[in-house]
């Protein structure tokens, strides 16, 4: 099967979009995020909610496909990968799996053209299609699951961005008592940029969709022998979306142009604390999470 | 790949050279595969070095692929011509950091606060 593409994209731009979608989640799923906070089997939920979050980031790498068109050719339903989106033909050239981010297919791509990918997805959209039908039930395989994840979550940022109302279809989704499981994920990455001191006191509060997230990355900074408590300490605790979270703890590993050719974690190997926290508190701006 | 292979490689030959590391780059990203990725940022630091160097600063061979439809691809070219070109750079970069995808958005906001000579990073 030819690989799907990732990437994250298509956030609402707009502050009042945003906290105008934050608000109404926080609102519906407010139940549920008590009823897993008064569990017992802490640790079994822990495990659940990963399983669950490792579902809903591969249906959000799914949705990244620029140009993603909710209608284009899937494998028919009975297949084994029924409801995955497909390409025709195997890898390579105008197939190339590793033209992952964008519509256009490299060996069409002619320098000086102008390709739709480099637009954000969304932008001119005069009305829209209507939102994906909602099943009532949770499906049996998870490649169904992903396909509505991600048609959902697709319509719902298109919508948001065109400024078209989505406040009905929430009410839908929440109607659907299996999707609650899934959603707070997505929705806590739309959150909008926050204070460090908003996102300190966030931390004393976990939810889900959330981790907490050390700004001074934890392990190295127990190698180069920081003290747990300076590490554990609350100002060192954010609380930020389960995938920026990732993010960062991805950039932290790969070499980076900003630090001469290294990754942060090997440019931050015997560094101070102060620099630890500037690099930490950086990546936050940078992935959107903290206000600069 | 190696410093001499490089060496004789002609600049279109370099140019597709540098496309085809970006799409592995991208690719190795997706798979969450960072040893990959970092081998990967050795050799195309191989690559635009060796445009660099070659008479006329070939690197401006790179400034086509600001319209490759791969955001990787535009992302490093724009990264690896920001000295030559930096506004024609910082409006790749811009639309880079607009679209929020992550992690090709992040590197070009930091690529951004370069430009303006307010880097979050000093190195040294």
């Amino acid at each position: 099967m030819t690989r799907l593409p990732r990437i994250l994209y298509a956030v609402p731009q707009t502050l009042q979009v945003r906290l105008e979608i934050a608000k109404a989640i926080q609102k519906l799923f407010a139940p549920e995020q008590q009823r897993f906070s008064a569990d017992a089997e802490l640790a079994k939920i822990q495990r659940d909610q990963e399983e669950i979050a490792q579902i809903v980031r591969d249906a959000w790498r799914i949705l990244g496909k620029a140009g993603f068109n909710p209608n284009e050719p899937r494998v028919p339903a009975g297949n084994p990968d029924g409801g995955q989106w497909t390409r025709e033909g195997g890898s390579g050239g105008a197939n190339d799996p590793r033209v992952l981010s964008d519509a256009t297919p490299d060996n069409t791509w002619q320098p000086g053209a102008q390709y739709a990918a480099n637009d954000p997805p969304g932008i001119g959209r005069s009305q829209g299609p209507p939102p994906p039908e909602i099943p009532p039930e949770q499906p049996t395989t998870k490649q169904a699951i992903y396909a509505f994840l991600t048609a959902a979550a697709y319509w719902l940022v298109e919508a948001a961005l065109a400024g078209e109302p989505v406040g009905d279809f929430l009410l839908a989704l929440q109607a659907a008592a299996w999707l609650s499981q899934y959603l707070p994920y997505i929705y806590a990455y739309l959150d909008p940029a926050k204070t460090l001191a908003e996102l300190q006191q966030d931390a004393l509060s976990p939810e889900v969709g959330y981790n907490i997230h050390h700004i001074v990355e934890q392990t190295s900074a127990a190698q180069d022998g920081f003290p747990q408590s300076m590490i554990d300490a609350p100002e060192n605790l954010v609380r930020i979306s389960t995938f920026v979270h990732w993010q960062i703890n991805a950039w932290y590993s790969t070499r980076n142009d900003e630090f001469d050719g290294l990754s942060p974690r090997d440019y931050l190997r015997g560094k101070s604390w102060d620099e630890r926290m500037r690099v930490g508190e950086y990546a936050l701006i940078l992935f959107g999470v903290l206000q600069p | 790949m190696t410093r001499s292979n490089v060496k004789t490689m002609t600049v279109n030959e370099l140019v597709q050279r540098f496309v085809t590391i970006a799409l592995d780059q991208d690719q190795a990203l997706f798979n969450d595969e960072i040893a990959t990725f970092n081998k990967l940022y050795g050799q195309m630091d191989a690559v635009r070095n060796e445009l660099k160097s070659r008479p006329g600063d070939q690197r401006s061979a790179l400034l086509p692929l600001y319209t490759h439809p791969n955001i990787q691809v535009r992302l490093k070219a724009a990264l690896s011509t920001m000295e030559i070109a930096p506004e024609a750079a910082r409006k790749v970069f811009r639309k880079i950091a607009d679209s929020r995808r992550y992690p090709q958005a992040a590197d070009a906001l930091a690529a951004i606060w370069r430009l303006d000579g307010k880097p979050m990073v000093r190195l040294g």
